[in-house]
């Protein structure tokens, strides 16, 4: 059974809907609509980055549910990517986004660790070139907030 | 190309990061600073403490912290009321600040009703007079407390019975110095509970038609050295069947109790464990006014220890340190804990092997024992055969502690391998002797003591049931061992490479080993004994090599 979903930039793409139920969004969605042929709107992706979303669920498309696991440390591992994720994830952070809009746990997850592991080691200069931020803070504000975390740096 | 991404996202990504790197992604952009800054100021831990910048800065970061665990720290009184989730305190500044009616502490209790864990600390008699009773009176609104520390309990007649029974979802509860006081502040809370109680006890004693009760208006558990009851070993035992106020409601949930520095006697004990059928595990720390576990001179610990058994019968572990206690008062107690999981002995004046004996000797804890830790700070007689036996028989130890126990190699070793069969016949002679033993301390015991020996006086039946347990249980000696914190004795000198005997580079031992494992086949034939014993180790237990103390016989 396949389902057609409809990019912000009105091209269609006809998917199978196992695939399709990788993002919660769109399971919801199907459940709400039951039995239905009508078009899938997404209005927040664009084709180019659909394309990708789609190619990822696909590769996927076999990888059991995630649950969510509970663990003592609080801090999260992000030096588990699997290599495919990893040369996949270096496009762009629309990918992110959509990811985080469509509701697809697992590539929300790659995708922050890519960042994560982007900003480790860094100084708050080398990140904001890295992601291409302006710094909108004062040189005073800066400082201040520099100084009150300095505690964590040798940590 | 710019992307921004939105804060849930930003959120996401910091739960990845170390906290020098959430200091330097919250300096990044206004948009960065609320989701690295609030995940860096998260759960702040003890040790994070010591640094000054980060307690010049909490007041403003205070609002994103979650878990606050903090030592005894003498500036508390700085943090911001603003913080919504403590974990610990240990504050002796709960006092007034500056400028205002309440400490800080006091304040940010009160604005975190759902806190699961508080620890506190009263420094004197004077901070305790003013802020227990206010602070107990916070504490029982807190429905999700778990856990409990009260340091410095200086609190008037009935205040723990109050604390216990406002919170029946407590698990573990810490009170150290436990001294009664009079003058205490009281809370207007407090003062109707216990208006309401005395009017509850009157009413009971009335149906008893007890006149003699009526005089004493103070609650049931009265806080040690108040004047007690006259007829105190009349009344002692009578506290089980009377029925705790609360008893219609479920049972309070309390599971592991610790009483350090404290005075009390048995009765007093008993009257505050009789509302936790649930409890566990019970850590007590002697101060030299505590009740003594020494049968002769303690006539009602027989009487108590049975009371105990039947009042939690769900005890398994038990840790004593400065008790007075000699090994018939243990042997007692021990009749308490009948699946007794985990022992822990401080400090206490009885011999090691002694100590194992019992253990021995008990029917049924070669099935549930997991944790033997015997601590000294003078030397006792060796106890090498009662060690070795603990490991043949305790087949669930994980940790095993005996400061002057010693392991010879060589049995250790048959007892690995089970290889012992040549052992069996040694084995039964011990088991005989130990009956014999038994049942002579048995007759002692008798000739001093009540009937009430009948616990004990199964365990010489059950011997042999326990052989048969041993028997047919598939486990094996050291199966689950993590912990081995006992010398290894070898025969000479040279059994064992000469940098296992220095304990001060547990590191160059491990290294070396492996360096000798891996390449060097000389070492097989130079300490034959060795390799066989951590070879055994390896496969057969869980034991870490390098946690392990070696030695030889001069």
């Amino acid at each position: 059974m396949t389902v057609i979903l409809v990019s912000s930039d009105n091209q269609d793409f006809k998917v199978d809907k196992e695939v399709a139920e990788r993002s919660i969004l769109i399971k919801n969605m199907l459940e709400d609509v039951g039995e239905s042929d009508s078009p899938i709107p997404l209005p927040n992706v664009t084709a180019a980055v659909l394309t990708k979303v789609i190619e990822y669920c696909e590769h996927h498309r076999n990888d059991p549910v995630q649950v969510p696991e509970e663990t003592d440390d609080p801090r999260k591992r992000s030096n588990d990517i699997e290599e495919w994720d990893m040369k996949f994830m270096q496009v762009d952070h629309e990918i992110i986004l959509a990811a985080n809009y469509l509701d697809i746990k697992p590539l929300l997850d790659v995708g922050c660790k890519t960042v994560a592991n982007i900003i480790k080691g860094k100084t708050p200069e080398e990140i904001r070139k890295a992601f291409n931020i302006v710094n909108d803070f004062t040189p005073e504000e800066e400082a201040q907030i520099k100084k009150e975390n300095e505690w964590a740096e040798d940590r | 190309m710019e992307t921004i991404l939105p804060i849930e996202v930003l959120i996401h990504v910091s739960e990845y990061l170390n906290p020098a790197d959430l200091a330097n992604a919250c300096c990044v952009a206004r948009a960065w600073f609320i989701p690295f800054a609030s995940q860096l100021w998260r759960a702040i831990q003890r040790d994070q403490f010591s640094q000054e910048a980060l307690i010049e800065a909490l007041p403003r970061y205070s609002i994103f912290v979650r878990e606050l665990h903090c030592s005894r720290f003498a500036r508390l009184d700085r943090v911001g009321p603003e913080c919504t989730r403590l974990c610990i305190i240990e504050a002796p500044v709960l006092g007034p600040a500056q400028g205002r009616q309440d400490g800080w502490a006091i304040e940010i209790l009160e604005r975190n009703p759902d806190l699961e864990e508080v620890s506190v600390w009263f420094p004197n008699r004077v901070e305790a007079t003013r802020q227990l009773m206010r602070f107990i009176g916070i504490v029982v609104r807190m429905k999700k407390l778990k856990r409990l520390r009260i340091d410095g309990f200086m609190a008037p007649d009935g205040a723990l019975e109050y604390l216990l029974e406002m919170l029946p979802g407590l698990e573990e509860l810490t009170i150290e110095l436990w001294q009664p006081n009079p003058d205490a502040v009281l809370d207007p809370d407090f003062v109707e509970w216990q208006k309401q109680r005395i009017a509850l006890e009157d009413t009971e004693d009335r149906d008893d038609a007890d006149a003699e009760q009526l005089s004493t208006p103070t609650p049931a558990v009265s806080a040690a050295t108040s004047a007690r009851p006259a007829s105190t070993s009349g009344t002692s035992l009578a506290v089980t069947t009377t029925t705790g106020t609360s008893a219609s409601s479920s049972p309070r949930q309390l599971r592991r109790l610790s009483l350090i520095e404290i005075e009390f006697s048995f009765e007093e004990f008993l009257n505050l464990v009789r509302d936790y059928p649930l409890l566990e595990s019970i850590v007590l720390e002697g101060s030299d006014e505590s009740a003594h576990f020494r049968p002769r001179e303690s006539p009602n610990l027989i009487p108590f220890c049975e009371q105990l058994g039947v009042l939690c019968p769900r005890l398994d572990q038990l840790s004593l340190k400065s008790m007075v206690i000699n090994t018939d008062g243990l042997k007692y107690l021990l009749s308490a804990f009948p699946r007794l999981k985990c022992l822990t002995l401080a400090l206490t004046p009885m011999c090691d092997g002694d100590i194992l004996q019992i253990l021995l000797n008990h029917p049924g804890y070669s099935s549930t024992l997991e944790e033997i830790e015997l601590t000294h700070d003078t030397p006792s007689r060796p106890s090498n055969v009662e060690t070795l036996e603990v490991l043949r028989r305790f087949h669930r130890l994980r940790k095993l502690r005996v400061t002057y126990g010693k392991l010879m190699v060589g049995p250790f070793i048959q007892i690995l391998t089970g290889s012992n069969d040549e052992e069996q016949p040694q084995q039964q002679e011990q088991q005989e002797q130990q009956e014999q033993q038994q049942q002579q301390q048995q007759h002692c015991q008798q000739q001093h003591q009540h009937q009430s020996a009948t616990t004990i006086q199964d365990e010489s039946d059950d011997l042999e049931g326990q052989g048969q347990i041993y028997a047919t249980t598939p486990t094996r000696p050291g199966e689950f061992l993590e912990k081995l914190d006992v010398t290894i004795v070898g025969p000479s000198k040279n059994w064992a490479p000469p940098e296992c005997y220095s304990s001060e580079n547990d590191d160059g031992v491990l290294e070396s080993e492996q360096h000798h494992n891996d390449e060097d086949d000389d070492v097989d034939n130079a300490y034959p004994l060795y390799i066989t014993l951590t070879t055994l180790l390896r496969e057969k237990t869980l034991l870490s090599l390098d946690d392990l103390v070696f030695d030889y016989i001069l």
